[in-house]
Order: C-alpha cells, then sequence, then structure tokens
C-alpha cells in the first residue's frame, strides 16, 4: 500500500506550491517503515511555503524563522509538525489508519466510506484520463461495476442511456435520479436538454457518488428504483487564488462506411437483372458514380474551453467558465455550449453557520442537422449527379427525383444532400439550476444540526424547424409547414432536515430526520405555420398545439446510522413519499430500508492477517418507488380533452366541430416499488496491492406500471397503465484494482469491473399465466410493428421472431419462416396449421439486455509521464440488424421503379436470389438477429506534466488521446452499441473516432 | 446573542417546515382544453362536440392528429376503423388483392387467419369498441337528471336527439362487432368502470339491436327524419338502411331468414325521396359530398383533406391504387391535361384479380397482355425521354402515346373504373400484375384533378372524398334480392327489376325481365366494387370459404386475456 500511496504523493506533490523565501533553513530526510518516502510534503504552516521530498525522501526548505511550524504531510500517513529549530533529521512518519476513511457522499449527507453499509461507488472526476468530453456521462463509462452507460450515437447534443443494475420498469422511467449538489434533476428539460447530465460541465465536477442498492437509495424513495448518481462539483478551497486553463480541441472523422454499391456496379446489375428499372439508371443518359456516405461526412472539430478561479478565505469561491464546440461529421449539425458555475460556500457564527450558494447557468445552441441523411447516402441511386447538371433547366440545385411534370416524386427517396442543406433544426436551450443550503449546528447543542435546502432546476429552450422554401422537399410536404416550438420546465425543491449525531465512545449514532418538497412543471408549445417568405406571419398559422401540466411530490424521511466499535454499522432508512400522480387514497407509499456491515479487519482475531489490509461485510436490504410514468401527468383522473386542432373537426350537418372526448384513465393506480437484497464483501489485500468489491444483487420490482390490455367496454383505450406486473432482477458486481508495478519511477496498475445480470420478468397479467404479452420494440419494415414481447420468463425485449428456414446449404430463403404453430400432436409437438402466421413467432430468448457487461482499464506512470487505456464491453446481447435487411433483397427495384425511382443495393447484405416482396413474417425473421456482443478500446491517452512551479505557473499538463480507437465484434452492422433500447439498429448517426490534444495549465 | 440566533434560526426552520403542505398534492389538469369529467359539458354545443367524436370514428384515429392513433396499436394510419373495416370484407374475397408483405393482409388475403390478434382485427375490433363506449359513456352523461343538475334543461330536445343519434352509431357498431366476430363482448353505460362485460351471442345481439333500431325509427323517437339534420349526420333512414341489411343477412346470424322485413324498409328508405346520382364515377370523386353529388346516399363518412383528415378510408383506396405508370396513362384518358397526376401519390398496393373481373363484370375489347405490355413500355420510354430532353422545345416534340386502359370502356360496364399495365395473373412478386382500380382518382366533378405538391401550401397528400355507408342502390340490390329469395331464387317482380334496371341503366347494361340472386349480386360486385360489401354476399351466396368457422373472424386474444373467462373464443380458433 505504502508504495502506491507513495506514488500517490509524487503526483500530488507535483501541484504543490514550490518556492521558498529566505530566513532559517531545514533539511532532513523523510522516512517510513520501509523506506524514504518520495513526494512528502513539507510546508510551513500558515503560508504557501513548501517543498516535496526527493528521490531519497530528501528535502530542504528556507522558512522565515526557527520558530515556524512545519508540517509534513503525505497521503496514507498521519501528519507531524515540529517547530523548524526541532525538526528531527530523519522523520518517520506511521501509516494513517484512518486513511480509508475517505468521506462520501450520500442522499442528505456524507458518510466515512468505513462506515458505509449500502452499495455505493464513487468516481472522483480528477482520477479520470480523458480525452474530448462534452457530457459527464461518458466519464463513468465502464468504470463502475453495475453501472451501464450506453454513449450517445455520434448526433451531437445526444443523450446516452444510463441504467443502474438493469432495468427495473417496463413503461415507468429506468432513467437513475440525478442529484446535483442537492437538487434533483429533471430528465425531461424539453428539446435540446434532454440529457439532465449535460446540464453540467464536465470540468466542474469533483466526484460522482452511484447509489446502487436500496439502502443507499431509500432514502431518495420514490425517484430511487433506477438507483441515484449524485454529482458533487468544485468548490473553493485552499488559501490563495488558483486559475485553472482547460482545454483541448479534437478532431472527429467517421471511420466506418457500409459497403454499398458503386454506380458502375450497380447500373451493371440494375441491367442484367431488372431491365424494367434501367430506364431510371443515370440522368440524361450520363451514369455517373456518386459515393453518397463520401457525400455527406466530413472531418468534425470537438473543441473546449475551460476557465476557472476558486479560493478560500472567509467566503470560499469558486467560479468557472466553459465552452465547448461539437461538430457533426455529418456535414450540418454541432451543438455550442457555455456553462457558467458559480459557487459560494462561506462558514459565519464560529463555523456554526455553513452556506453553501450553488448557482449554473447553461446555455446551448444546436444545429440537429437531419439525420435521414445517413439513411438516404445508402438508399441514394449512385448513378446521380449530386446536384443537376449544367444546361439543366434546374441546374445545380440538388438532384432528387422529379415526375415527368416537375413535382417531387414523393415516394422516392431524398438526395441525403437535400436532408442537409435544405431542412433548417435549430435550437436554444437556457437552463439554471441552483440551491442555498444552509447548515446550521445549534448554539450550545453542537450535536444537533439543522440542514434547510431550496433548490431549482429550470429550462427553457425554443426552436424552429422548416424546409428551405422551393426545396423538394418543401414541395413534397402535405402541407409544407414551419413549426415554432418552447419548452419550459420548472422544477422546485425544497429540502430540510435535522440530524443528531453523538459519540458515546464505544458506539456512534447518527439519526436524521427530514421533510421535502418537489413541484414539477412543464409548458410546451408547439405552433405550426405554411412554410412561406417571411415566415412566422399570423395569417399563415396552421394549427398548434400546447400543454401545461405539473406535479409534486411530498416526503418525510429518516435515518439512523449506529456504528458499535467500529465493527458492526448498522443503518435504518424510512422514508415515506406522496405523489400527486396517484388519486388521494393510493397517494403515499412507504420506502423502508436497513443494513449491516461488519468490519471484519477491525475485529481481534484479523488485526495480525497482514495479507488483509480490509475486509467488510454488507447486508442490505430495501424498498423504492417509481411514479414515473412519463407523459400522463394525471393518470387517476377521468379527463374530458376538446380537440383543438383544425385537421381534425368533423361535419355535423353543415358546420364542423371540434370533438369532446373523455380519455382512459386508472383510478386504481398506486406506486411501483422495487424491493432490494445487497451482500457485499469489499477487500484489500497485501497492503491495498489488490483491492475490489463483489456484491450480488436481487431487484424485485412488483405493482409494474404497466401499459395493459383494458377489458374493452369498461375504459376509453385498449391499454390503460396500471400496477401490472412483477420483474426480478439479479446480478453479481465484481470489482478489482490491481497495482503491478510500483516504485520510485513506475507505476503500472490494472483495474475492471464486471457485472453479470439476469433480468426477467415474472408476472405480466393478474388473470392469467397464458396472457400473450405486450407489443413493445420498433419496427423492423416501412410501417409501424413490433419486435419484441414483454412476456412472463422472459428478459424485457426479449425478441419475438419467426424461424427462418434454410436451405441444404444453409443459404435462408425469402419468405420461408417456419409453420410452428398450431394444435399439438400426443407427445406435445407442434403440428403445423399449414400457413404461416403472427402464431408462428416465438420468443428467440434473446434480447437486447446483456447478460454480462465490463470495463478494463490500466494505466501507467513514468515520471512525469503518464499513459492509459480504457475499454469496456457487453457479452450476450443481440440485435436486429434493420439496416442489413433493409439491403438484403432486391425486390424494392421491382416496386420502387413502378414508384418512378431506385435505390441502391449493398453488396455484403444482398441475397441475390431474393427477389420477391418481403413479408412480414420474413422482415421479423429471426435471420436478422444478430450477436451484439463487443469489446470497445473507449481510448488511448498520453500525457506529460511539466512542473513549472513558478509563482505565476504551477505546471502544464500536455495530453493526447485517440476515443473510439476500434470495436471487437461479429456483429454485421456498423456498431453493435446500439443506442437504442429495443435493439433494432436502423441507421443511428454513426460514433466517430476522435483525436485530441488536451493542455492543462494551473496557475 | 448567541441563544437569540439559535431561537430565529430554529423558528425560521420550523417555520418553513410547516408552510409547505400536504395539499398542494391535489392537482387538477392546467390546459384550458382540458376538463374533468364532472364539468365537460357546459353548454348546447358541448354536447355536439361529445356526439361529433362518436360520429366521426369510423375515421377518426384520435381527436387531434391523423398520425397519432388514441388506442394502442402499431400503425396510427392502418388502425383507422373503415381502413381495416374494408380489409376484412373485401380483402378476403378476390376483389381486393394488396401487393404490400404486411402479414395481416397476407393473413386475411389468403385465408390463413387464426386466432392471433392482427391489425385489421385489433383496428376493427378495438374501435367498434370503443365507439360503443363513447356512445354509452355519452348516455351517461346526458341523463335527464344531469341535465336538470347542470341546469341544461332548455335544451333537452336537442339532447334527445344527440342521444338517439349516438344509440345509432352503438348499433352501427355493435353491428359491425355482430357481422365481423359473431359473439363481441356486450356493454352497456353501467360497464364504464363497472363490472366486465358479458359475452352476447350473434342471436341475441341481433334481438337487441333489432329492437334498439326500431325504437330508433318508431315515430316517437327523437332520431332525426330526413331533412331535419342535414348531411353527412345519420337521421331515421340511416337507422332503417341498417335494419334492412340486417334482415338481409338475418339467416346468417340468427338461422332465421328475414326477407320480408328487408325488402319492408329497404323500401322505405327507397321512398323517402333519394336519387340515383347521374355519373356513377362523381360518387367517389372529393366533392361527392357536396350538394352536386350527394343525392343518393343515405349516410356516409366524411373526410377532408384539410379539416377531417385520415390516413385511411379514401386516401388509401386512392393513393393505394396508384403507381406513375397508372397516372400517366389514366390523366391523359381522363381528359387531365395540366397535370399528369390523378392520384395524391402512388403506394401501389390495392390490385384487382383479373379471375374476378371475368367472373363478374361485362367487360369487353380487352388488349391482350402481351400488346398491352408493348404499349406501356412505348409509354413509360416516351415519358422517360420527355423528362430527359435537353431543352423544352425538345421535349415538346416527343410524343406521348395515349394508351387508354387496357379495354374498350364504351362497350363494357360503365362502372369498371379499371385499368391495366400489361401483366396478368395478379402476383404479389410483380407490383404492375393485376386489374388496377381508379374508382377513387383524385379528381373532383367538374373534371379537374388534385394538385399535387405544395406549392399553395395544401394538405394534399389526403383525400377529401366522403365514403358512403349506405347509399340508394344497396336499398335496390336488398329489395330486390329479398325478392328473389321468396321466389325460389329467381325475381320477376317489376320494381325488383326496375331497381336493377336503373342501376345497369346507369352503367349502359341491358337487363333481361328476370334476375336470379346471382345476377343480382353479380351486378352488385360490379356497383360495389372495393366498398366493404363482398364478404356479405359472398356468405349469403355460401361461397365464401369452404371452413364456415372463417365466416366470422375470431375474437381478438388479447381482450379475451384481458377479461379473465368473460369471454371465449370463436368456434375453429
Amino acid at each position: 500500500m505504502k508504495r502506491i500511496l507513495t506514488a500517490l504523493a509524487v503526483l500530488l506533490a507535483a501541484c504543490v506550491t514550490v518556492f521558498a523565501q529566505g530566513g532559517y533553513q531545514v533539511k532532513g530526510v523523510v522516512v517510513d517503515a520501509v523506506g524514504p518516502i518520495i513526494g512528502a510534503t513539507v510546508i510551513e504552516q500558515g503560508t504557501n511555503n513548501g517543498v516535496s521530498t526527493g528521490l531519497d525522501g530528501d528535502y530542504l526548505i528556507k522558512v522565515s524563522s526557527a520558530d515556524a511550524m512545519i508540517e509534513i504531510t503525505c497521503i496514507g500517513y498521519a501528519p507531524q509538525t515540529f517547530k523548524a529549530s526541532e525538526v528531527p533529521a530523519t522523520v518517520l512518519l506511521s501509516e494513517d489508519t484512518h486513511f480509508l476513511d475517505e468521506v462520501v457522499v450520500i442522499g442528505y449527507g456524507t458518510v466515512k466510506k468505513s462506515d458505509m453499509t449500502g452499495s455505493v461507488a464513487t468516481v472522483k472526476a480528477d482520477e479520470i484520463n480523458r480525452g474530448a468530453v462534452s457530457s459527464p456521462d461518458q466519464l463513468l463509462m465502464g468504470k463502475v461495476a453495475g453501472l451501464l452507460v450506453t454513449p450517445a450515437s455520434g448526433q451531437p447534443g445526444a443523450s446516452s442511456t444510463i441504467r443502474i443494475r438493469g432495468a427495473a420498469s417496463l413503461n415507468a422511467s429506468n432513467d437513475p435520479l440525478i442529484v446535483i449538489d442537492g437538487v434533483p434533476i429533471t430528465g425531461d428539460g424539453g428539446a435540446g436538454m434532454g440529457n439532465p447530465l449535460a446540464s453540467v460541465n464536465p470540468n466542474d465536477i469533483e466526484s460522482y457518488s452511484v447509489l446502487k442498492d436500496a439502502s443507499a437509495t431509500a432514502i431518495y424513495g420514490s425517484r430511487a428504483s433506477n438507483g441515484v448518481i449524485i454529482i458533487t462539483t468544485k468548490k473553493g478551497v485552499g488559501n490563495r487564488i488558483k486559475v485553472n486553463y482547460n482545454g483541448s480541441v479534437s478532431v472527429k472523422q467517421n471511420y466506418q462506411f457500409f459497403n454499398m454499391m458503386n454506380g458502375t456496379e450497380y447500373a451493371a446489375y440494375v441491367k442484367e437483372n431488372y431491365p424494367m428499372a434501367a430506364d431510371l439508371l443515370g440522368y440524361k443518359g450520363t451514369e455517373y458514380n456518386t459515393n453518397w456516405q463520401k457525400e455527406i461526412y466530413r472531418l468534425g472539430v470537438n473543441t473546449d474551453h475551460n476557465v476557472s478561479v476558486l479560493g478560500g478565505g472567509v467566503v470560499p469561491f469558486r467560479v468557472s467558465l466553459g465552452y465547448n464546440l461539437d461538430q457533426a461529421t455529418v456535414k450540418v449539425g454541432d451543438n455550442q455550449r457555455a456553462n457558467l458555475d458559480v459557487s459560494l460556500s462561506p462558514k459565519l457564527l464560529d463555523d456554526h453557520l455553513n452556506i453553501a450558494l450553488n448557482a449554473k447557468g447553461i446555455y446551448q445552441k444546436t444545429n440537429w442537422g437531419n439525420p435521414g441523411a445517413i439513411g438516404n447516402a445508402l438508399s441514394f441511386d449512385p448513378t446521380k449527379p449530386t446536384r443537376f447538371p449544367e444546361g439543366d433547366a434546374m441546374a445545380g440545385t440538388i438532384w432528387n427525383w422529379y415526375g415527368s411534370t416537375g413535382d417531387p416524386n414523393t415516394m422516392a427517396s431524398v438526395n441525403p444532400l437535400s436532408n442537409l442543406y435544405e431542412w433548417t433544426d435549430v435550437n436554444s436551450a437556457l437552463r439554471s439550476i441552483g440551491n442555498l443550503v444552509l447548515d446550521y449546528k445549534i448554539h450550545g447543542f453542537e450535536d444537533l444540526r439543522l440542514n434547510a435546502n431550496i433548490g431549482y432546476d429550470v429550462a427553457k429552450t425554443s426552436g424552429e424547424k422548416y424546409n428551405q422554401l422551393g426545396s423538394r422537399s418543401a414541395k413534397a410536404a402535405s402541407p409544407d409547414k414551419a413549426t415554432k416550438y418552447s419548452n419550459f420546465n420548472s422544477n422546485v425543491v425544497f429540502e430540510m432536515y435535522g440530524d443528531y449525531s453523538h459519540d458515546f465512545g464505544w458506539s456512534n449514532l447518527d439519526a436524521m430526520l427530514g421533510y421535502s418538497w418537489q413541484h414539477n412543471y412543464v409548458e410546451y408549445n408547439n405552433i405550426d405555420y405554411l412554410n412561406k417568405d417571411p415566415r412566422w406571419q399570423e395569417e399563415d398559422y396552421y394549427n398548434g398545439k400546447n400543454d401545461k401540466k405539473e406535479y409534486y411530490l411530498v416526503s418525510f424521511f429518516g435515518r439512523v446510522n449506529f456504528n458499535v466499535l467500529e465493527k458492526y454499522l448498522f443503518t435504518v432508512t424510512v422514508r415515506e413519499d406522496a405523489s400527486s400522480r396517484f388519486s388521494p387514497k393510493n397517494r403515499w407509499g412507504l420506502f423502508p430500508s436497513a443494513a449491516f456491515a461488519w468490519n471484519i479487519k477491525n475485529e481481534d482475531f484479523m488485526k495480525n492477517v497482514n495479507v488483509i489490509s480490509q475486509l467488510k461485510l454488507r447486508l442490505g436490504w430495501g424498498r423504492t418507488g417509481q411514479q414515473d410514468i412519463g407523459d400522463n401527468y394525471y393518470p387517476y383522473l377521468a379527463k374530458y380533452s376538446f380537440s383543438t386542432s383544425p385537421n381534425m373537426m368533423y361535419d355535423m350537418g353543415g358546420q364542423r366541430y371540434n370533438t369532446l372526448s373523455p380519455e382512459a384513465y386508472n383510478p386504481n393506480l398506486k406506486w411501483e416499488t422495487t424491493e432490494t437484497f445487497n451482500v457485499g464483501v469489499d477487500f484489500g489485500i497485501k497492503g491495498e496491492m489488490l483491492t475490489g468489491s463483489i456484491e450480488a444483487y436481487y431487484r424485485h420490482t412488483f405493482d409494474l406500471l404497466n401499459n395493459v390490455s383494458a377489458p374493452l367496454g369498461t375504459n376509453f383505450s385498449n391499454r390503460v397503465i396500471a400496477n401490472v406486473g412483477d420483474m426480478v432482477n439479479k446480478g453479481i458486481e465484481i470489482n478489482l484494482n490491481y497495482n503491478i508495478i510500483e516504485s520510485r519511477d513506475w507505476h503500472w496498475s490494472i483495474g475492471g469491473n464486471a457485472t453479470f445480470q439476469d433480468i426477467k420478468i415474472t408476472k405480466l397479467s393478474n388473470f392469467d399465466d397464458t396472457y400473450p404479452g405486450v407489443h413493445v420494440g420498433d419496427s423492423m419494415g416501412s410501417n409501424e410493428g413490433y419486435s419484441s414481447l414483454y412476456k412472463k420468463g422472459y428478459a424485457p425485449y426479449t425478441y419475438y421472431l419467426y424461424h427462418q428456414v434454410y436451405d441444404t446449404e444453409g443459404k435462408p430463403i425469402m419468405n420461408m419462416l417456419a409453420d410452428v404453430a398450431g394444435a399439438t400432436d400426443a407427445d406435445g409437438n407442434p403440428i403445423p396449421d399449414g400457413a404461416v402466421t403472427e402464431s408462428d413467432r416465438y420468443l428467440t430468448g434473446k434480447s437486447p439486455n446483456p447478460w454480462m457487461y465490463y470495463g478494463i482499464n490500466t494505466h501507467v506512470r513514468y515520471k512525469n509521464w503518464d499513459f492509459s487505456i480504457n475499454g469496456h464491453g457487453s457479452v450476450g446481447n443481440y440485435a436486429l440488424n434493420k439496416v442489413r435487411k433493409g439491403y438484403s433483397y432486391s425486390y424494392g427495384l421491382v416496386d420502387s421503379s413502378a414508384k418512378g425511382y431506385i435505390n441502391n443495393l449493398n453488396k455484403s447484405f444482398l441475397y441475390p436470389d431474393w427477389t420477391d416482396v418481403m413479408s412480414t413474417a420474413q422482415e421479423y425473421s429471426d435471420l436478422w438477429l444478430e450477436n451484439a456482443s463487443f469489446f470497445k478500446i473507449d481510448d488511448i491517452n498520453l500525457g506529460y506534466t511539466f512542473n513549472i512551479g513558478k509563482k505565476w505557473m504551477e505546471s502544464i499538463r500536455v495530453a493526447a488521446s485517440v476515443q473510439n480507437v476500434c470495436t471487437f465484434t461479429a456483429y454485421t452492422g456498423l456498431d453493435p452499441e446500439l443506442p437504442s433500447v429495443t435493439g433494432v439498429d436502423s441507421n443511428f448517426v454513426p460514433r466517430p473516432r476522435l483525436y485530441t490534444i488536451r493542455l492543462n495549465i494551473n496557475f | 446573542m448567541k441563544k437569540n440566533i439559535t431561537k430565529y434560526i430554529v423558528s425560521a426552520f420550523a417555520l418553513v417546515a410547516l408552510v409547505s403542505c400536504v395539499k398542494d398534492l391535489n392537482t387538477l389538469p392546467l390546459n384550458d382544453y382540458d376538463t374533468t369529467s364532472e364539468v365537460a359539458y357546459i353548454d348546447e354545443e358541448s354536447y355536439l362536440r361529445g356526439l361529433a367524436y362518436i360520429n366521426a370514428y369510423y375515421n377518426f384515429v384520435s381527436r387531434d392528429d391523423a398520425g397519432n392513433a388514441d388506442i394502442s396499436i402499431d400503425d396510427a394510419g392502418q388502425s383507422e376503423l373503415l381502413r381495416q373495416w374494408l380489409n376484412m370484407n373485401d380483402l378476403c374475397t378476390k376483389s381486393l388483392d394488396i401487393g404490400w408483405g404486411d402479414s395481416y393482409i397476407s393473413d386475411i388475403e389468403s385465408h390463413t387467419w387464426t386466432n392471433a390478434d392482427n391489425n385489421a382485427f385489433i383496428a376493427v375490433y378495438t374501435r367498434c369498441m370503443k365507439g360503443i363506449t363513447l356512445a354509452n359513456e355519452f348516455l351517461l352523461q346526458t341523463t335527464d337528471d344531469k341535465l336538470e343538475l347542470r341546469g341544461h334543461t332548455a335544451f333537452k330536445d336537442k339532447v334527445a336527439q344527440f342521444r338517439a343519434e349516438a344509440r345509432f352509431h352503438r348499433c352501427m357498431f355493435y353491428y359491425i362487432m355482430m357481422d365481423e366476430f359473431g359473439r363481441p363482448p356486450f356493454a352497456l353505460e353501467e360497464h364504464i368502470g363497472g363490472e366486465l362485460p358479458k359475452q352476447i351471442e350473434r342471436a341475441d345481439l341481433f334481438i337487441w339491436l333489432e329492437t334498439e333500431l326500431l325504437d330508433l325509427v318508431s315515430d316517437e323517437s327523437a332520431m332525426p327524419a330526413k331533412g331535419e339534420v342535414a348531411y353527412p349526420r345519420p337521421n331515421k333512414d340511416a337507422a332503417k338502411a341498417l335494419l334492412a341489411r340486417m334482415y338481409l343477412n338475418a339467416e346468417v346470424y340468427t338461422g332465421t331468414p328475414r326477407w320480408e322485413d328487408a325488402k319492408k324498409y329497404a323500401k322505405q328508405v327507397i321512398d323517402n325521396g333519394y336519387s340515383l346520382h347521374p355519373k356513377y364515377q362523381e360518387l367517389f370523386m372529393h366533392d361527392n359530398g357536396q350538394t352536386c353529388c350527394n343525392d343518393e346516399f343515405i349516410f356516409a363518412i366524411e373526410y377532408d383533406h384539410y379539416s377531417a383528415q385520415s390516413w385511411g378510408g379514401t386516401t388509401t383506396l386512392s393513393s393505394g391504387a396508384f403507381d406513375d405508370v397508372m397516372n400517366n396513362m389514366l390523366a391523359p384518358y381522363l381528359g387531365i391535361k395540366d397535370v399528369a397526376y390523378v392520384s395524391m401519390e402512388v403506394w401501389n398496393g390495392y390490385h384487382l384479380n383479373p379471375e374476378y373481373v371475368e367472373e363478374n363484370f361485362e367487360i369487353n375489347g380487352v388488349t391482350d397482355w402481351a400488346t398491352r405490355k408493348k404499349e406501356v413500355d412505348d409509354m413509360k420510354a416516351a415519358v422517360q425521354k420527355k423528362s430527359e430532353a435537353a431543352t423544352p422545345e425538345e421535349a415538346e416534340k416527343i410524343v406521348i402515346p395515349e394508351i387508354g386502359i387496357g379495354f374498350d370502356a364504351s362497350i363494357s360496364d360503365k362502372r369498371l373504373l379499371l385499368c391495366n399495365e400489361g401483366e396478368g395473373e395478379y402476383k404479389a412478386s410483380i407490383s404492375t400484375s393485376g386489374w388496377r382500380v381508379w374508382k377513387w382518382a383524385a379528381m373532383t366533378s367538374d373534371g379537374s384533378a388534385v394538385k399535387r405538391g405544395g406549392d399553395d401550401n395544401t394538405d394534399w397528400k389526403l383525400s377529401s372524398a366522403d365514403f358512403a355507408i349506405f347509399r340508394l342502390p344497396e336499398m335496390y340490390y336488398i329489395y330486390a334480392e329479398a325478392d328473389a329469395r321468396l321466389h325460389n331464387d329467381v325475381t320477376t317482380d317489376a320494381t325488383a327489376v326496375g331497381y336493377i334496371k336503373a342501376l345497369r341503366d346507369r352503367a349502359g347494361l341491358s337487363t333481361p325481365s328476370s334476375l336470379s340472386v346471382e345476377a343480382i349480386l353479380k351486378d352488385k360486385a360490379a356497383e360495389y366494387l372495393w366498398e366493404g360489401q363482398r364478404r356479405q354476399d359472398e356468405i349469403r351466396l355460401g361461397i365464401f370459404d369452404s371452413d364456415k368457422n372463417r365466416w366470422v373472424y375470431p375474437l381478438l386474444e388479447s381482450d379475451i386475456a384481458a377479461y379473465n373467462g368473460n369471454l371465449t373464443q370463436n368456434a375453429g380458433y
């Protein structure tokens, strides 16, 4: 352990101010039981004057006088203080047994790591080597066992999907609760602010706490079923003003392409096989050779600049300003963001009143571009020019399929350049998150602390979408509308708690009691105008939609921590929550938890077992709730709605009327509840050479908020949200870190985590076990449809498909799907019923959920050089390759040529003898189901730190990195890591590779 | 001092804690268009608006957006009641083939449907049952007690009329349930939020419907008579037409024929002032709901490209049937000069089986397939050449041959609004095969075609053609067929034959003096192509399917599962 600590200390010391002033000189050596300590800090107290020890543990410091107090510190050791004149030549530092007592942020408070009973993982932001990071979620990818971060698609501003220990809900939200400095963040920030984590600048983050089990999360009760991520931002510290600049420039490159036919190959193929479509090749007798995928992509740039100023003193403060520009690799599309973060943390009244004031402001401007270009770049006929050629009536305009009278063929594919250049979709968003925390230790009764937190999260977004006037898309629209929209979201929270903590010597008691009130308000406005010049004229109003809604959450909560002899730790929490989304009789839900931890290492019999440096057993149980059913904030209320749409009026005999209609509702709706059991062991071996933890969890969600079939005739839809169904989610998490080499100049460690999970729906109908299940997932065709089924005994989104039939050579036969369903014979084997119908679909047992996912990383440091590689992967997740399906057959040429256009084909995916119309059954064949297990090298980083140590500049770090380095997979699509939870791969914006140079200067 | 601070701070904490309260949890909708059921009905117009949604439920998929269904279903456009009702009644016969690969289409087309819920069954079953529930809720909300409670007694009579209309629509929806699914769940007002409805046998539902409709057509009924409400709202004649249709099929539903009753009610409707519209094609044009053309409509569903939007119904019948070539051959044939399109879009799906054409239609002068194919290819080549001409002058020089529609319309049934592209037998794999139907071509009665493109910013992709649930000719056929059934399947009755003669005269055909049931239904096959009548006619003729279990469709499995045993599946599924 000492070696690691030593190494850490070296790194740390590198950042410490190193300059001396005249006066008294002290020199000596700092050692521990093993030998010299490198990088211990020797500092003159009350000043910035300090040095760190050299390779032999030696130091030399000039202090102001012989009476100056000198403090010698090193992480992991107990600090020592001497008068300058009395410093021994050899200072022996002893290990600090409280070193492990890192403070961990948990709900409504903090706890020493050694006292923790729940499953909480912490990630310190500065432990992370990174390339270009435009959103904080990226920092968590592959870092924590049980936390699965699926990165967003390559579209700037898109959000990633975060799951803690798998999905616990079927229809309600599965996103974890995000709490930033005590403010719970709403996931619904409106368009352009869909990613709640994007509202915080990654550079401002101090640490993440990932709360995984119920004993940790139950204190958040109602919103904690999917785990909690607490983000703590950096605060002002120290005793002088420090300035930090952190910036990066990245080049983004799209490096994967589909193997489409080029113009020559395509023309030859069509002429030979589909002469009826050959007329449509080329333009005016010329067959061009356009690579549409090349046409739409570019090198994108991502640049990031941050300046922060922080200082301590009477009013510790930190102000930071950040700017990020992220350009898509698709030619149109970028996201610009500016962040301002201010925090003040004064202590008043003899340090009895701690005040924390945090305010963040985000301004974001997004040009979404048109992702439709990606699919069209594959489909569009490669024998066409990009633009109409010279001498043509439409010369210079983007080439498209027009009919003989000059009207666009609305059935035809659109030139991807039209998607990019003839469509505007821009958004700007303003968001602010802030809070004021008053924490008061009562004078004369210091064991009792009162804490009040008033916080807000307000976002306002607005945007415009329209076709360029006169463009192909404008002509093809019916009618051509220009849309203006705006969202306003406001989330206000008030919380208060009292905390009593007392040390009885043999034990330690901490009891907390609190109250929370939260109001969430959403307003949405969408107005369509006829798209004319000038736009947005009142007389061109077409129609509009608006929606206003709100909900309230009110809670009472309490927690007791009891620590006996530093060996036995007990935690009990209770939270009573009420949500306005439920009727008064079902409104309140009680969410308790209990946990026990045993610090085995602190037992007498373990004291002498030196090989084990840390050993703790944790047991936890608890319940959490879920009320986030999505858009409907009044699901229990019998509601009528007046239609406002001018497009949906009915002629009631000479006059048209908007309609009035009742809506489906469920007065019996109540909380969905997740019950969690957790067992964990934390350990450290050989002086923390090998550290890690193993945990097992069992989550049982019941009263699932589910969209179920309603008996027709009793309600106003065939589906209503009801509390139906159970789900079980089991898993084992392993987290290991091994320091292979730890020497004076070298450090090499390997860390990894793996999560094994098993998710199953255990009940789906209140009536009948033969319940056919709920259609979910995505369409595999051009019409809507479903790829998966929720069904008892299967994982959510288990694919529900037909069996493909193959010929003797193993080639799939088009439209031949196995006829398996029908009556069963005496032996219980199904007798085919002579036709392939819906009933021949089967549950494949495969789903987008991996049975294992993992992250690994390695760090190497040599002197001032550092190097790291991070990777992550998953095993057992399957994907439906809809892109491959789309290019597997050539019948499209027959059908589309009848509609007046033709589409390109793919060399890798095409089955030459597949020339028929593809049946729905074929579209939902298991042929398209592919194992999408993968391993990705996420990033490789190399850095060098210059320790300047000057008054005006402490240090400079220069680093270079490559992100999205490579993917190992058998999947035939571009990227097996699908942003869609349904597992259907349909042309998402590819994730580019990034080459980044980063500069960090500390003043 | 310190004590004071403590006091202040502690009391401040306490105060804030008390002020915030749990009463906030009682939220109500904030939108001005949202309201609770207690206060939804505020004035006379609001009752009419409530009725409007029931009346619109044949073609509206939601109250606000034609692209979003108000029931949980795969595809909004394909969830329209009328669209899928047509599929369940025509696609299952040879009168309609659809070239899209959807499994529900091939299941119905090839008579291989099973008890597994498919999109057509889900749409028709769910929407009818929701329509019934909407009507039930409307009846609950419009009782005398409720009106009195709200102080709405002043327009009690108006509301009574609305109630009668709601009951008529409920009958329509239950009639469809009886006809398609046989033994549906039977829900009335008390089942809303109450007990699960029980299953009703087909014959019992027939009796209930008969009683209900007879009450609506009685003199005491508040159901409006013809002229009391304007087109397209249903009146007593619509109820009588439904009775006539039910009586014609009574034997199928109950085992007991009711030919006399069928004749009686058909005759009552016929004699109430309807007349055959002289030009058959105009019955399916975009202005067919206007006074110019709706003279033979008894009850129709309104579509409007702007104000009553739907991606099903007549939009599908029009765009679904067209491809590009068809547009190019038809436009000159129909005299459309300025634009070359007679459909809104070209979805290239709906076809007509040549066998069906040969069996049922008087079609003459058919070009043989090979010659036809050459004609089509030549025309396509010319169109292609013209579109690629370097200069407008050069384009002008290229003449596109007018190739007609592939048969001699002057010596054929004038109702055969068909054409072909030179491929014979309909095959799903050849998208240009089979006969194509332009009955719903996107035209107006002044001879102009709907303008494509967004220049004038209209909703040009959607149809404004109304769809008639009951037109006068059906009453003629019912009368004639019922009379024939009463006379050993042949009618020589002057009135009956006269009715059919009127229809055949309009079609330019001669009429014999005696008509068999087969002859009557053969004529109807031409008159009512793609109007949702064929399945019933084939069932009555006994030729629908050798497996009689298929004469009704299966109930929705998901509904059976949701019911916990109150429903049982139909025999054979």
